[in-house]
């Protein structure tokens, strides 16, 4: 992604980009979900959605749905749309929580176009009519990274990005300032360069091996440090949504692709087995197994400075928040986009790296805390784990924006970072953190009219979701992938 | 819950008549008793007299609270705004135009400043104003709506309004009363508090009357009866960074046609102000008493007037904010939450905001604790933003003619103004907020109007072909030109806009 995004602003004739990759270390990820910030990207690079969907098996993503995570029992999704439409100027969740504390039953979903399309297996692209309801929402991607890497790399490559096969076995730090200079290879090659870009993945070959940058470990939060991943044979409708199932030990991943999907299980070592941890994986397909289950391992946690010296690190060499909210490529998107905004000149500037490190940081930890929020907003007490989650002390940037939210439903908005208002108000409902009160300027409004405001909303959302097709009739017109 | 049913707001202003409204709208009608009772001092100079220089924002709040821009023209003089203009604040002699205006655009994702920085680096001779529709089109006093169509560079701007501030209050009290408001007519005495919780109990007025509320609405101006004389929420001064403590007020008779700029001159301790409403100007002058004798002050003001229409006015204050806006039941509006000088004319977008923000946080009658924190924290951060512009423009001066000057030139600055003003210097890249006011295009024209270039431009910027890159930055300086000259005349445009209409058939 970085080489494709700089060969994209940068000509060859101005910065040469060099990248060096290994085969021998292979992409993680046996399917990968994403926000709809891909979009974002995809744009920004030019590239044609549909060809981009065939090339990498994608299907469309409206949600994700969380099973069990409260309770057992449990299952509420997260869509990529808002619920409702506003009432006299008050957001409807509090409607429906003035509704719900006089005793309507009906659940938020009913209110989301996404969700009761992504219930019906449904999906079309969103309508340019902002007053149609099949404008309230938007997508992301599920595809095959093993697929989106070589996509990528023939973009780069045909922009001037020359990549080298070979393993690093040397870095070269200048003694003055402890700058990177240069990468030895296996073959005995020697590399030079002005800006390092370390992708190497969680070992941090440049900025922990070589810069001993240091790394905030929040494994106090997150407990998960290991996943076990395994993609199996298709089953059932193409569902357009990620599904993560809470587990004994942490929680199974669900991504359909066109031709299969992807599975996996983030587990806590310290409370599950590793083959413990991939037989209940392998218990829980809902297709035939279509390899060998993997191991990895990781720690969930900010690397201390993302931009270290002459070295900027991207995606797990970054950090790691866990892929509970798919926020791994929607990450590495927001370091390359603050990296081409603060594009560093050969004196590498201070002043430019503290505010690129200030800004990854909001990014990271506002992350973390919307993921830390379904761990801990939790009534679940059968097993270790939960029972962990459940007492833990959370980070107090978390702490005060569920109280307001447990208060009167009020959400903390902020503009720099991922997660708006929708996608908190999905969490905190799906994880039953309910308001106790609701905008008491509801109070100076008859119910019925209320009433009559949800039902017709409740009424339109039903018939637009009903009115698309299904995904797997949308991607055979759209971007199927060639039989 | 028990939903608050009587709201009392103290205060005799345009954040008094503005929170009346606003309330009035949200909580719907005759739902909730809302009067307003005068406060001790009467209205407060600086939150009032130089309220009618308005941001963008205002025409969407209005359309919100139900007024239509025509009515409100028609019946408040108010005329159209594109910007601010500055003049003799970097160097004596020197002007630009903070315009209401997208300022040039971006090439191969590189901002527009760094495209005009690697010009000037190559030794062209720059102005930022060129690039900007609001800005060439305030030069030449020229003004239309923005164009709908998206693709015509006269849809690259947007605009405020000139009012009369004094015309505005009362319009807008004649709304909250039409909306169901009870003007009280009487002034604040004395005040009581609940023993239990020390939550505001009841309000006692100089002829005796005895007013209780579940919720009560500061906007007394800077004395804060209630939120200061009652509840001692403290008050953070600023005036080390804004040593402006005094203000002369004076309203002069139209002689030129209405500029659609607020001007800002620099005076040797602090400046001079112009707000253009139809029929004539409300001029201020703000200074620094340790600076600048009042007599003088009066002198030197005097000096640039002719034909005063109202008697001139003279007040005090000190910029700073309360330490807490919302305590107990009672949130402050206006000048008794925060006092900026008119710099920037970011008074009354302030308090709309402030108000949408009370109430998306209305609270019921128990006014939970979390919520006046979530709203004190966002506030605190907004006035931040808002202080660390007006701060920018006395900093960030070349100016050594006055001792003020020098003063404010070499002054300690706050830190976040610290890392603004590095980051933009060193970079040209913008460090902001979650609740900053001023984005991106309004920092870049303050900056770049007070002198400060960056040191180094985009390495991307670099890359690019220059001569290419300077046809291309030219194409946009044309491009921007003729859509400033296709606009009509603002005086005549106004005179269209405002003109009464036939009653429809």
């Amino acid at each position: 992604m970085t080489a494709a995004s700089l060969s994209r602003f940068l000509r060859p004739e101005q910065c040469a980009i060099r990248l060096v990759e290994s085969q021998e270390i292979g992409i993680v990820g046996v399917g990968e979900a994403t926000v709809p910030h891909i979009r974002f990207f995809n744009q920004s690079l030019g590239l044609d959605e549909a060809d981009f969907m065939r090339k990498t098996h994608a299907t469309f993503k409206l949600g994700i749905e969380f099973v069990d995570w409260a309770r057992l029992g449990d299952a509420y999704i997260h869509p990529f749309g808002d619920y409702g439409r506003p009432f006299h100027g008050v957001r409807f969740l509090h409607l429906w929580n003035r509704l719900r504390l006089n005793g309507d039953p009906t659940l938020l979903d009913e209110y989301s176009l996404p969700v009761m399309a992504a219930r019906q297996s449904r999906f079309a692209l969103p309508s340019t009519d902002p007053a149609s309801v099949l404008s309230t929402f938007s997508y992301a991607f599920q595809f095959d990274a093993t697929l989106f890497a070589p996509y990528l790399r023939a973009y780069a490559e045909k922009r001037g990005v020359r990549r080298t096969e070979g393993r690093v076995v040397d870095v070269g730090v200048r003694g003055t300032d402890g700058f990177i200079e240069s990468l030895t290879l296996a073959n005995g090659e020697r590399i030079e360069g002005d800006l390092f870009i370390d992708c190497s993945g969680f070992f941090g070959l440049l900025t922990e091996k070589s810069l001993h940058t240091g790394y905030e470990d929040w494994t106090h939060w997150l407990p998960c440090d290991r996943a076990v991943a395994v993609p199996c044979e298709s089953y059932g409708p193409l569902l357009p949504y990620t599904r993560a199932t809470a587990r004994t030990a942490g929680w199974q991943w669900r991504i359909p692709l066109q031709h299969r999907t992807g599975n996996g299980y983030v587990y806590s070592s310290k409370f599950v087995s590793d083959d413990e941890a991939a037989a209940t994986l392998l218990k829980h397909l809902d297709g035939k197994a279509l390899a060998e289950p993997r191991m990895l391992k990781f720690v969930t946690g900010r690397r201390k400075k993302t931009w270290n010296r002459n070295c900027v690190a991207i995606g797990l060499a970054g950090g790691f928040v866990e892929p509970l909210e798919s926020t791994s490529i929607y990450l590495i998107q927001a370091a390359i986009t603050r990296l081409l905004e603060l594009f560093p000149d050969r004196n590498f500037d201070p002043v430019v790296r503290d505010e690129y490190n200030r800004i990854m940081d909001v990014e990271f930890e506002r992350v973390r805390d919307f993921i830390v929020l379904h761990y801990h907003a939790t009534e679940r007490d059968d097993t270790p784990l939960w029972n962990y989650v459940r007492n833990m002390p959370i980070p107090d940037s978390l702490a005060y924006k569920m109280e307001l939210f447990r208060e009167r439903g009020e959400v903390v908005n902020y503009k720099l970072g991922l997660f708006y208002e929708p996608s908190w108000v999905a969490v905190y409902v799906g994880q039953r953190v309910m308001p106790k009160r609701y905008d008491p300027t509801l109070e100076y409004r008859p119910l019925e009219e209320l009433q009559r405001h949800a039902d017709s909303t409740r009424a339109a959302v039903r018939a637009g979701a009903q009115s698309l097709p299904t995904q797997a009739e949308f991607i055979a017109r759209y971007c199927g992938m060639n039989p | 819950m028990t939903a608050i049913r009587n709201i009392l707001i103290v205060g005799d202003g345009i954040a008094a008549w503005l929170s009346a409204v606003m309330l009035a709208r949200a909580t719907g009608r005759g739902q909730v008793v809302i009067g307003v009772a005068g406060s001790r001092g009467g209205a407060d100079g600086i939150e009032n007299e130089f309220a009618g220089s308005t941001l963008p924002s205002i025409g969407p709040r209005h359309a919100a609270l139900g007024l239509t821009e025509f009515e409100l023209m028609r019946d408040t003089q108010a005329a159209f705004k594109l910007g601010d203009e500055y003049r003799d604040w970097d160097v004596p002699g020197g002007a630009y135009v903070h315009a209401f205006s997208d300022v040039g655009a971006r090439l191969d994702a590189i901002a527009f400043h760094h495209l005009l920085g690697r010009l000037r680096a190559a030794g062209q001779t720059v102005d930022i104003g060129d690039y900007s529709v609001a800005a060439q089109a305030a030069r030449l006093g020229r003004f239309a709506h923005p164009s709908q169509d998206g693709n015509s560079a006269a849809s690259t701007f947007s605009y405020a309004l000139h009012l009369d501030a004094p015309t505005y209050a009362r319009y807008l009290r004649a709304y909250a009363e039409h909306l169901g408001v009870v003007s009280l007519n009487g002034r604040l005495a004395s005040m009581q508090r609940r023993a239990s919780d020390g939550f505001i109990d009841a309000v006692l007025l100089e002829d005796g009357r005895r007013l209780a509320a579940e919720f009560y609405l500061d906007c007394s101006g800077a004395a804060g009866d209630l939120i200061q004389g009652v509840l001692g929420a403290g008050f953070e001064s600023w005036a080390q960074w804004l040593p402006c403590n005094s203000a002369l007020s004076a309203f002069t008779a139209r002689k030129t046609p209405p500029r659609p700029v607020t001007e800002f001159i620099a005076r040797s301790a602090g400046c001079q102000l112009r707000i253009p409403v139809r029929q004539g100007n409300s001029n201020g002058f703000i200074y620094s008493a340790a600076h600048l004798a009042d007599d003088e002050a009066q002198a030197a003001f005097r000096a640039t007037l002719d034909d005063v229409t109202r008697e001139p006015r003279a007040f005090r204050f000190e910029q700073g904010r309360r330490r807490q806006f919302w305590s107990h039941n009672c949130v402050a509006i206006g000048a008794s939450a925060a006092v900026l000088e008119p710099l920037g004319s970011a008074g009354l977008h302030l308090m709309m905001s402030a108000l949408t923000r009370l109430i998306t946080l209305f609270p019921d009658a128990s006014c939970a604790a979390s919520l006046a924190g979530e709203y004190n924290r966002a506030m605190a951060g907004e006035y931040r933003g808002v202080r660390d512009l007006l701060v920018l423009h006395y900093h960030a001066t070349r100016r050594d003619d006055s001792e003020f000057w020098r003063h404010c030139r070499n002054m300690q600055l706050p830190d976040s103004l610290e890392q603004r003003i590095r980051l933009f210097r060193h970079r040209g890249h913008f460090a902001l907020d979650d609740e900053d006011t001023f984005m991106e295009p309004d920092w870049m024209q303050v900056f770049l109007g007070q002198g400060i270039w960056p040191e180094r431009t985009d390495p991307l910027a670099d890359f690019m072909d220059l001569d290419l890159l300077r046809q291309k930055v030219d194409r946009m300086r044309q491009i921007v030109r003729h859509a400033a000259e296709g606009l009509p005349p603002h005086e005549q445009y106004l005179a269209q806009r405002t003109a009464p209409r036939p009653a429809p058939r």
